[in-house]
């Protein structure tokens, strides 16, 4: 059994000093029991507290950065299996890998450009080339440098030591991961890493092997380490990334301790998903292109999502198809699923739309009316500020079945002769709704 | 049982199997053992004996073996001097009836009578069975009268066949009184008789019933998977019939001894008889869910006191008033100008009262209204109103009233036209032009509750009897009634203890964000999200006993000071898959209730107070632990044991069982002035039982500090009790 | 320091259920008594199995990408569920009556009838059967087809909580398998199961269909409601052991992600792959959250699948659990 967060408490000072960054002793006390908090962080604790915690006293799954300033991407940190056992905290880092070879510097430059380009807005999430992996070839220094001048963390996928230092050096005040090759002599590697104060991937060549290495690079002098798993197809793959998180967990070898990495070559889009669902952190993938790019983010975000903070959209008025001021207006709560279930039947009615979306602190629109977050008032003031009300000139607006409790303090609070419709309960309805009550309402 | 229905339903049996083994002796006599016997159209044999005897009948050889085995099922007449037991003996009898009824019918062919013939439809083929079955097991179809003889004249036999007809209940007929057979009279009536219209002739001899009965048996074979074989399999076939069937027997007329025999034999499958004649009465309850003999029925009341007896229960699929509604139409405003009359708001006594009568004392579906109606006031005009609701249910009872008067608003609120606002004596009711236009009426109001109680609870209401007044003098007489009704419902609950109950209930509604979690919901602890509360538990476990709330019994006290009992822990570690071992109920530190994350306000211990705090869902804040509501959240929900951090519901503060085990409520040092505010005077009254008067003003909320060390000032320079009371950790 | 990680082992094991009986070839999923995919530990006597969605009418609605194997068969049921089996190699076919739904062809449960005989005169494996959403249209139109099927094991799509009575009467009386749908909503599936098993309904004899929600589109709820349905089932829940129908195909190809062209979105790259790649994503992550019976509607997604799963399931290479 784990110790719980006030047991815990009884071993810590009890003198709400703050150094560790909490208010209070027992505020911190609860991260530790959470596996979210390291207790070197408290000065004061005695070694008889120290012991009592033993394994307890960090977190688990070591936490990495890679890269500084706004783009550094930060993995591990994890502290459950199942992720509606609480959460998964760090969404992995998804790096393209960029191979020099056959580019000219500029080339290279205006491909970084590109990816650095990349932003597609998705449900409160913005889906960027987190890193860029470099593989060790003639130009990679230069590619490198040019890629961490951009902001891009980096990845140095090597060949041979010689040729990670030359990439990394010039970079390591970017804390760029050296990710050395396949069945590599690792001491190398160590003492590279160790040097230069960067991450390192280490591997075995099964789970033991796997451990005793990331062992020895702490005693080398590593500080940060990833781990990749041994796995030749998928299913050993599993076997690896499943062991690897459990053996962590349960704390059964320090050395599992450590965020994964995981390479998807060329075509090896099932071992990216697998990577994604099953724990990897950092993610080399070699296919640039979007078709395997936004599969692999939305992945990300739904698992990633915390199963008690539902998504949310920004509030505010989207149009579907080509709307005009004659269009429907409908409106709808901030929790992303509700948007997207009401948005693709409204897009699949072919009926062009206004879809106004209403802060309901990301709840379903009957939750939220039950929970009290659906005024009257609050939905026309939001309607009001999101300029949803300039949209039509028709005045009428379309609120969920499900919202119908408030059709009349809406209407009040709307004033200015807005009607208020009471559409459907359920999205799959949109359609029928609007040929059986819409279009009849309109042609009057 | 009834020694005179016991002595003739066994003088009947002997008869009706003595009448099988003679007619079978005769047909093997002419035929051979080997002759081929059966109905048309079925995969079942002879249903009836195949269930009851577990043999499937396919020669006259097999036939003579199943009377054989009913023959051996025969008791003894009662005589004189034995009184008990009859029932047992009876409903043998009634069985071994059945079997040689079926064998007679089954031997009617080979004797050159055809099972079928003019209006007479003969037993049911397999293919009708199933398509009409399913419709009697998915509930499209409530259930099926099996008449057996005749009524006193033949339009008396056609209002009979229509009000069964109106119900969707389908009707068997067999047998005759008197040389007549209700078949006839609906025939010279002109009505149709057919599976389409529901109505099934099946023979003109009592015999002929069987028939319902082998359709009864196949439904248990076709739909409810099971097979033929010994006693166990014949038991089940029955429990089978009785839980699902909703079948019931209309007796007509006067009962001969084969007539009981039948009777007898239905009564084996859970099916009460209804009988308009004078026989002795057969009630409470073996076989049947209810009653098991009713007489002296008028022929008026009988649908409806069948429906009663056997517990079938009808949805009403149209409500029948003359605007559309619909939760659509729940928050539609009726607007000043577009009033065609109002009730209550500030301008007259508008209130709601529902109570719960003795089945006897309601006239299920009568709607009433004493004073003017609709149309008998001028356009805009402000009307008393008292909605009186009298309802009777089997398994109704009178806490549930509550529940039930609570729904009034949104049935209201559901007609187009219709605005309904508040409760109990707060109402306030608008019907709108056009809804009158459209032809509503008061009266309507009642038709929408009528069949929205029905409807909705089923589990409990089995009739509604709906008086609208809306005259003054009326409305002022049933006031003091209605007053009183509510003020005890508040004492009531009020009064309900942990101790005074054996029985608590669970609530596992929140599994699904929570995996593990499961609330206990006591009398004296609400539901963590406070919205349910221990009678709400009650009422959704009687409506729905396979739902998301079980009645737990508490058992042996294991420590009743921290609120820990034998039955709740055994519940609590099967429910939580395991995880869980110990559950109390009065305690946040030892063995603490899991919180989904759905509660309204979180409390924490607060080291170095000796208290607690307790912060609501709205507070967006910093609080003296040095945690937010939503990192609190995130410690606390889950459904995880987190000691020193519980979910609450904001009522349980003001419990006797507030956190008792742990000191209870003078242990309460800081909480949010939305909660002082919210629990107010209630708070300090309760701050006074505990004899603590002067500790509401002492907790302190944000407006005095939002940190541990000043508050910490604060409670010292008060005095707050908890600071004496030792840490509770 | 040695390394020691013990195997998990569970009280409990998934229901198998076999689908098709009478002139099927039987298919067998579930029986599992590990976590999903967790070979290293658990036994598993089946592998998922895939099926194929084919309609009764042409699926207007159906994206470009996902149409074009299809190619003159959408709305021939019989032809597509040849091709189904012999081109793309499904173990199963789902025959989604799409068409019998009033607002969609209104064809009437004669009609229904008669195609899902075709469909069983023209492939010999079992046959999943998709009604036209929950109401009385659907009730009538599987009880039709129930009847035309007696005794061949279908699996009718689906009872929900509101309306089972129904089906579960015509899955008993017929012989059929049951698919029981909840709204990703763990508290459902169990209470729903309880109901049918109190209507009669033999347990061995239903799937749970926890409702997709597509990649992007739910997908993590699904994802979680079916890994907790899962470590139920495996602590021991009765109620909750059934194996999982996923109708992946259908929710992946909604998304506006796997249907926009390459032209509206330049961004999102090539257009038919990324389609695939959706459906994938879907498929492969319901799998691992549990998914024994797969609907797909691109037979490049079940090529892809197959290959991966033909690996997992089959034997490791010698001197490890690489199955190269």
């Amino acid at each position: 059994m784990p110790l719980t967060g006030l047991q815990i408490f009884k071993l810590l000072p009890n003198t709400n000093c703050r150094k560790c960054g909490y208010p209070t002793c027992l505020a911190f006390a609860m991260k530790l029991a959470a596996g979210r908090e390291s207790l070197e962080k408290c000065p004061d604790a005695s070694p008889e507290a120290r012991a009592a915690l033993g394994a307890a006293s960090a977190p688990p799954i070591r936490g990495v950065t890679i890269g500084r300033g706004e783009r550094a991407v930060t993995v591990g940190e994890e502290t459950v299996f199942f992720r509606h056992e609480k959460t998964f905290v760090r969404r992995p880092g998804l790096f393209r890998i960029l191979d020099p070879r056959g580019l000219s510097a500029a080339e290279c430059g205006a491909l970084l450009n590109d990816w650095l380009g990349v932003s597609i807005a998705r449900a409160g999430e913005t889906f960027r080339v987190d890193g860029v992996a470099i593989v060790e070839a003639p130009g990679a220094p230069e590619a490198a440098s040019a890629a961490a001048r951009r902001g891009f963390p980096v990845a140095v996928l090597a060949a041979t030591p010689e040729g990670a230092a030359s990439i990394a050096e010039p970079i390591k005040d970017q804390r760029p991961l050296i990710v050395p090759p396949a069945g590599a002599a690792p001491a190398a590697y160590f003492a590279l890493a160790a040097r230069l104060g960067v991450p390192l991937v280490v591997a075995g060549a099964d789970l033991a092997g796997l451990a005793s290495a990331a062992a020895a690079a702490s005693s080398a002098g590593v500080g940060d380490i990833l781990l990749e798993p041994p796995g030749a197809d998928l299913r050993s793959l599993h076997h690896s990334l499943s062991a690897i998180r459990r053996g962590a967990l349960d704390r059964v070898h320090p050395g599992l301790g450590h965020p994964v990495f995981l390479r998807a070559g060329r075509g090896e889009f099932e071992k990216a998903v697998l990577g994604i669902t099953k724990f990897a952190s950092v993610l080399a993938i070699e296919d640039h292109g979007g078709e395997t790019w936004l599969p692999l983010w939305t992945l990300r975000q739904n698992i990633y999502t915390d199963p008690q903070k539902p998504l949310q959209m920004e509030p505010g008025v989207y149009p579907l198809g080509e709307p005009d001021s004659r269009s429907p207006l409908l409106m709808t709560t901030n929790f992303s699923l509700t948007y997207f279930i009401v948005s693709t039947e409204v897009e699949a009615s072919g009926v062009a739309a206004h879809l106004a979306v209403v802060d309901a602190e990301g709840l379903s629109v009957l939750t939220a009316w039950s929970a009290g977050k659906l005024s009257g008032d609050r939905v026309a003031k939001s309607l009001r500020q999101t300029g949803a009300v300039d949209r039509v000139s028709h005045r009428t607006l379309i609120i969920p079945g499900y919202a119908s409790p408030i059709s009349g303090e809406l209407e009040d609070a709307m004033g200015d002769g807005w009607r208020v419709i009471v559409g459907p309960q359920e999205a799959s309805d949109i359609a029928p709704f609007f040929r059986d009550v819409w279009e009849p309402m309109r042609a009057r | 049982m009834s020694k005179i229905i016991a002595a003739a339903a066994i003088r009947g049996a002997h008869a009706c199997v003595q009448r099988a083994e003679t007619t079978l002796a005769q047909a093997i006599g002419r035929h051979s053992r080997d002759a081929a016997i059966g109905f048309p159209g079925t995969a079942y044999a002879l249903p009836t004996i195949l269930a009851l005897v577990g043999k499937r009948v396919e020669k006259l050889g097999d036939l003579e073996e199943a009377v054989q085995v009913a023959r051996a099922w025969l008791p003894s007449e009662p005589t004189e001097r034995l009184w008990l037991p009859y029932l047992g003996a009876a409903l043998d009898a009634g069985a071994a009836t059945l079997v040689a009824q079926e064998a007679v019918e089954a031997l009617k062919p080979l004797r050159g009578e055809p099972l079928a013939g003019g209006f007479w439809l003969g037993p049911t083929p397999d293919s009708i069975l199933r398509e009409q079955g399913i419709k009697l097991v998915d509930g499209r179809m409530p259930g099926f009268a099996a008449c057996v003889g005749a009524l006193p004249d033949d339009e008396t036999a056609e209002r009979l066949a229509r009000d069964l007809q109106e119900r969707n209940i389908l009707v068997f007929m067999g047998g005759a009184c008197g040389g007549e057979t209700m078949a006839a009279q609906l025939n010279r009536r002109g009505v149709e008789m057919t599976w389409e219209t529901f109505l099934v002739p099946y023979g003109p001899n009592t015999s002929s019933i069987v028939h319902a009965l082998g359709f009864a048996c196949r439904a248990a074979f076709t739909f409810g998977g099971l097979r033929p074989g010994g006693l166990k399999e014949t038991r089940e076939i029955l429990l089978y019939n009785q839980r699902r069937v909703f079948a019931f027997v209309l007796a007509l007329g006067e009962l001969d001894d084969e007539k009981f025999a039948t009777a007898a034999g239905a009564i084996n499958f859970g099916f009460p008889v209804i009988s308009d004649t004078d026989i002795p009465e057969i009630l409470p309850s073996g076989i049947c869910t209810y009653e098991h003999v009713v007489s002296n029925v008028a022929h008026r009341d009988m649908p409806s006191r069948a429906v009663e007896v056997r517990g079938v229960k009808i949805r009403t699929v149209e409500i029948p008033i003359p605007v559309r509604h619909g939760p659509a139409f729940e928050g539609e405003r009726v607007r000043r100008e577009d009033v065609a009359v109002e009730f209550g708001g500030k301008y007259t006594r508008c209130f709601e009262y529902l109570t719960s009568r003795p089945m006897d004392q309601v006239q299920d579906g009568l709607i009433r209204v004493a004073g003017p109606e609709i149309a008998d006031v001028p356009e805009g005009a402000r009307l008393p109103l008292g909605i009186f609701v009298e309802v009777a249910g089997r398994k109704l009872q009178p806490e549930f009233e509550s529940i039930l008067e609570r729904h009034i608003h949104s049935f209201l609120s559901e007609p187009m036209g219709v605005m309904h606002l508040g409760q109990r004596d707060t109402v306030w009711l608008r019907i709108s032009k056009k809804a009158r236009d459209a032809g509503f009426r008061i009266e309507h109001l009642g038709t929408v509750l009528l069949h929205k109680l029905r409807n909705d609870f089923p589990a409990i209401v089995d009739k509604v009897q709906v008086t609208l007044f809306t005259n003054a003098e009326d409305v002022e007489r049933l006031y003091p009634a209605a007053a009183a009704a509510y003020q005890q419902r508040d004492e009531r609950m009020g009064a309900l203890t942990d101790e005074s109950v054996d029985i608590f209930y669970s609530c596992a509604l929140c599994q699904s964000y929570a995996p593990n979690h499961v609330c206990i919901i006591t009398p004296e602890r609400l539901g963590l999200c406070g919205a349910y509360n221990w009678l709400d538990g009650k009422a959704a476990y009687e409506i729905n006993p396979l739902g998301g709330n079980l009645p737990v019994r508490k058992g042996d006290a294991i420590d009743p000071a921290l609120g820990q009992w034998k039955g709740i822990n055994d519940f609590i570690r099967n429910a939580s898959n395991g995880v869980f071992e110990r559950f109390s109920a009065y305690s946040m530190i030892n063995d603490p209730m899991t919180s989904c994350g759905c509660f309204e306000c979180i409390a924490c211990v607060l080291p170095g107070t000796g208290g607690i705090m307790i912060v609501d869902r709205e507070y967006a804040g910093q609080t003296p632990v040095g945690m937010t509501f939503s990192s609190l959240a995130e410690m606390t929900g889950g459904g995880q044991q987190t000691p020193g951090f519980i979910g609450i519901g904001t009522l349980y503060v003001l419990s006797r069982k507030f956190i008792s085990g742990d000191g209870g409520l003078a242990r309460l040092v800081w909480t949010t002035s939305r909660v002082k505010q919210r629990l107010g005077d209630k708070l300090r009254q309760r701050c006074e039982e505990i004899g603590k008067p002067g500790l509401y003003e002492k907790i302190a909320d944000e407006t005095v500090c939002t940190e541990l060390e000043p508050l910490i000032e604060h409670l010292a320079a008060v005095e707050h009790p908890a600071l004496e009371m030792g840490e509770m950790i | 320091m040695s390394l020691e990680l013990k195997p998990k082992k569970w009280a409990g094991a998934i229901r198998a259920v076999t689908l098709g009986s009478g002139s099927r070839k039987p298919v067998t999923v579930g029986g599992g008594n590990g976590l999903p995919l967790h070979t290293f530990e658990g036994v598993f006597p089946h592998r998922p199995a895939f099926a194929l969605e084919i309609t009764d009418v042409d699926p207007a609605r159906w994206a470009e990408a996902a149409r074009g194997p299809w190619d003159g068969v959408l709305g021939s049921p019989a032809a597509a569920a040849r091709r189904a089996l012999r081109e793309f190699g499904a173990d199963l076919v789902m025959l989604h009556l799409c068409g019998t739904h009033p607002d969609r062809g209104n064809r009437t449960p004669e009609e229904a009838a008669a195609d899902v005989r075709a469909v069983l005169d023209a492939v010999d494996v079992p046959l999943i059967v998709k009604g036209p959403g929950a109401g009385p249209r659907q009730n009538d139109v599987l009880a039709r087809v129930a009847e035309e099927a007696k005794g061949e094991g279908l699996a009718l799509h689906s009872a929900c909580q509101e309306d089972y009575k129904t089906l579960a009467a015509v899955a008993v009386a017929y012989g059929h398998i049951l698919v029981a749908e909840s709204p990703i909503d763990m508290n459902i599936a169990k209470q729903l199961n309880i109901l049918l098993a109190d209507a009669s309904v033999d347990m061995n004899r239903t799937l749970i269909d926890p409702l997709t929600g597509g990649l992007g589109y739910g997908l993590e709820y699904t994802y979680s409601v079916m890994e907790r349905i899962r470590l139920a089932a495996l602590g021991g829940d009765a109620m909750l052991n059934a194996p999982m129908i996923c109708l992946a195909g259908e929710e992946a190809w909604k998304a506006k992600e796997a249907k926009a062209s390459s032209r509206q979105e330049p961004r999102w790259g090539d257009e038919r792959r990324r389609g695939i790649h959706w459906e994938l994503a879907t498929a492969l992550a319901l799998i691992e959250a549990g998914a024994e019976v797969l609907v797909l509607r691109h037979p490049e997604t079940l090529a892809r699948l197959r290959t991966q799963l033909d690996c997992w399931f089959g034997d490791p290479a010698p001197g490890g659990d690489s199955c190269r």
